[in-house]
């Protein structure tokens, strides 16, 4: 389990504030993306191609497809992400992959 | 400045994925048994912030949109193998979930964002407070911000100027390309990681007091005796 103090709750709090911040920009007001370098490399000459299909291209729901839907997408992500981060670290932290 | 699927060739693909796997297994051992209690923490909310983070594009030049990396942040503040563990669960989570990045190109795009991005910073900032006894720690880290963009995207130049007879072009064409428009991402990443940085020095000097990069800087060393009085 995670010892935390109280200022480091403190913190946890602010910066998942501010990442739910982020993705309602990101969704709401920053969403159009083009990318320089997928711009730069397709005027270069190269073709992107669909190898893979992701189960949420383009950070949407697949028949949800609105911005309700991305901003839930993309906070359930960001928890995913925060819970997935921190398995590892705890992993790491009593880790055996060191000498 | 994520590489999608079909701009690499084979050989580069399998290069890329050999130097991040050959740094995934140094990173590991070192960082494994020996992570902070308190970084664990610290570890899973960076990881989260800076997904989130790039979700946010900003226009720039020509009409094309740029978002944050965060490496530099996270290699500066976790250490340059945390930190490049960090932003590769970022990039495969991004790549599976989302198509965010291609997955023949994630060997490419965990060198340059994960590796790069992340380690040159923190080395950078590392040996500028060493040479400079901590003293402008901030330009430092908005230099080693801007660097580390820069050089990520030149390392994408040179994968895809390397990806003959994917490209029409070579490196002299793909690596100024790159390069060019990429200083301005870099700028901006450098001013958010300074911004960053410099808010963690006054408010938790202590966390930075932890990270191998900034750990008993007299800057970061003052600012955490000032805060505890």
């Amino acid at each position: 389990m995670l010892n935390l103090s109280k200022k480091d709750k403190q913190m946890l709090a602010i910066g998942l504030t501010l990442a739910t911040i982020f993705v309602i920009l990101g969704v709401l007001v920053f969403s159009y993306s083009m990318e320089t370098l997928e711009v730069q490399a397709e005027e270069l000459g190269a073709q992107e191609s669909n190898l893979y299909q992701a189960p949420f291209p383009d950070y949407m729901i697949p028949g949800f497809e609105n911005e309700a839907g991305s901003i839930l997408l993309g906070i359930l992500s960001t928890l995913a992400i925060f819970g997935v981060a921190l398995g590892v670290g705890a992993l790491l932290k009593k880790s055996k992959f060191s000498e | 400045m994520h590489i999608p699927d079909g701009f690499l060739s084979p050989p580069i693909i399998i290069i890329t994925f050999a130097i991040t796997f050959i740094f995934w297994a140094i990173a590991f051992k070192r960082v494994g048994g020996k992570l902070d209690e308190h970084k664990v923490p610290l570890m899973g909310l960076l990881t989260a912030l800076f997904f989130a983070a790039q979700m946010v594009n900003y226009p720039i030049i020509g009409g094309t949109t740029a978002h944050l990396l965060g490496g530099a942040a996270l290699g500066i503040i976790l250490g340059p193998f945390a930190g490049g563990i960090s932003m590769t669960i970022i990039l495969v989570l991004q790549a599976f979930l989302f198509g965010d990045g291609g997955l023949t190109a994630l060997g490419a795009n965990v060198l340059n964002m994960g590796i790069i991005g992340v380690v040159i910073p923190a080395l950078l900032v590392l040996t500028l407070n060493k040479i400079t006894k901590g003293k402008g720690l901030l330009i430092w880290v908005f230099i080693a911000a801007f660097v580390g963009d820069v050089l990520a995207a030149i390392f994408a130049g040179v994968e895809l100027g390397l990806s003959q007879p994917v490209f029409q072009y070579g490196l002299n064409i793909a690596v100024p390309a790159m390069a060019i428009n990429h200083s301005v991402i870099g700028v901006i990443e450098g001013v958010v990681t300074a911004v960053l940085i410099g808010t963690l020095l006054k408010l938790r000097p202590d966390v930075l007091n932890k990270s191998s990069i900034l750990k008993d800087l007299p800057t970061v060393k003052a600012s955490q005796e000032k805060k505890e009085l």
